[in-house]
């Protein structure tokens, strides 16, 4: 039976170590995910998420326990992230194109999937990944929080700090810029 | 009525909020309601839904990779325990005194101290020639022996420093260096602390650094194999085109003979004709 995250925080706060790595195998993959979905870069997303558990460690002593911790970790991911596009923005680093590599997609196959299907879900990954980046950050943050990590309105407006009536415009703005994006590209494919 | 006749929804301001309340299930029954009834009689709104189904729908195709193993390192290989909460149990009188004493009268008790110590040392520091000498003990001699003297060549143009010379003449004295390097507990407990505290970073900064390589290994490889399948598609593209090109020269090539061919016939037969 795995326990909840209060009690391995309650654990961690106590000096057994052991209960926070258990916090970060549990957590480490969405923040990874969020992380990477936000940048789009695997290296970034991953510093991203070393860099928030470290700091999730130093600052637990000060976590109060009003948020969920999950939301707490969120928080800081965002932060982190918020910072780094920050940082690019004033220096834009050139990036070599992150394409998939052939043998990533043969193990990123599903065992059911033909390879016709793989290199089409590829395809369409590439197109909304790509459709992603040209929403504005707090559109796209709430799009992904949203969308793979299932957060509630109300959830989402306490990471954001806005208004729940907020969230819900940028999602619609969101989707609605993607609608447009993901049309074009297919009628580029076409 | 919900929808104009030019086909625009009358829903009102409140659309955009409804349409993703309704989206992504998080609507009061009341609202929900409400909208199904907009739904029911609204083209503009049902069809914008589906619309939005399907971009979400769309949107699951973008996964985030897997990276192999785990992402983040664990604590306990790069920092030090968090600070545990105190455990509350019965202590002596005398470390409850100790540590209800605020630290700057801890550390004036410490040079207190080792002042007292100096003084029942006899302690004696000359300043000469020599430099500056720290003497202790009862017994005086005529010339004190360095045990320790840092000499140093005098230059006009750099002062000369303070050479210490740390002299131990009387039997069984302790050298003053000694003395002070004799810490406090709390000093000792604070360099433990802090050398704990360089081992840890030293350790981290070891792992991120095996990390960073590691990845840099991996975004290497990860750039050859792109570099090679790239090549190789071009490579394809490169002879699909010549192969393109050489079919159209052997067609074009192919119509020039059959022309001559026509024209040389026409050319016979006329000449047989005019015999």
């Amino acid at each position: 039976m795995t326990s909840p995250d209060e009690d391995l925080v309650a654990r961690s706060l106590g000096g057994d170590q052991e209960s926070f790595n258990q916090l970060i195998l549990r957590w480490e993959r969405p923040i990874y995910a969020l992380a990477y979905r936000t940048l789009g870069r695997e290296e970034e997303a991953r510093d991203v998420c070393q860099e928030t558990f470290l700091r999730a460690y130093r600052s637990l002593p000060g976590f109060r326990g009003q948020a969920k911790f999950s939301s707490w970790l969120y928080r800081i991911a965002l932060n982190l992230c918020r910072d780094f596009l920050r940082r690019e923005r004033r220096a834009p680093i050139v990036h070599m194109p992150e394409d998939v590599d052939l043998m990533e997609l043969a193990v990123a196959a599903e065992p059911s999937e033909s390879i016709e299907d793989l290199v089409t879900r590829k395809d369409l990954s590439r197109h909304v990944a790509k459709a992603m980046k040209r929403l504005p950050d707090e559109q796209r943050t709430a799009i992904v929080l949203k969308e793979y990590h299932g957060l509630t309105f109300q959830e989402i407006a306490d990471l954001q700090g806005c208004p729940l009536s907020t969230v819900k415009t940028r999602l619609y703005q969101g989707l609605t810029v993607l609608r447009r994006e993901l049309a074009r590209s297919a009628g580029q494919v076409a | 009525m919900t929808m104009t006749k030019d086909g625009f929804c009358s829903y009102g301001n409140a659309r955009e909020q409804a349409l993703m309340g309704y989206l992504y299930d998080e609507m009061s029954p009341d609202e929900l309601a409400q909208f199904d009834r907009h739904l029911s009689g609204c083209l503009v709104c049902r069809a914008e839904l589906d619309s939005l189904t399907a971009v979400r729908s769309e949107m699951g195709a973008w996964q985030a990779p897997v990276p192999a193993g785990q992402i983040a390192v664990r604590v306990a290989a790069v920092e030090p325990a968090v600070e545990p909460r105190p455990v509350l149990r019965p202590r002596h009188a005398w470390q409850r005194t100790w540590s209800e004493i605020p630290a700057w009268a801890q550390a004036a008790a410490a040079v207190l101290v080792i002042g007292a110590s100096a003084g029942l040392a006899n302690l004696d520091v000359s300043y000469g020639a020599g430099g500056l000498s720290v003497r202790t003990g009862w017994r005086h001699q005529a010339a004190p022996v360095a045990v320790a003297a840092v000499q140093h060549e005098a230059s006009p143009l750099v002062p000369n420093p303070v050479v210490a010379s740390v002299v131990t003449d009387a039997p069984g004295a302790m050298p003053v260096a000694t003395i002070e390097s004799v810490p406090s507990a709390a000093t000792a407990a604070s360099a433990s602390a802090s050398a704990s505290d360089d081992e840890a970073m030293l350790r981290r900064v070891r792992a991120l650094v095996q990390e960073s390589e590691k990845r840099q290994q991996r975004e290497l490889a990860l750039r050859l194999a792109e570099y090679t399948r790239e090549s190789q598609s071009q490579r394809q593209a490169d002879l699909v085109r010549i192969d393109q090109t050489l079919g159209l020269y052997q067609r074009n090539t192919g119509m020039e003979v059959l022309r001559t061919q026509q024209q040389l016939n026409s050319l016979v037969q006329r000449v047989s004709e005019q015999r």
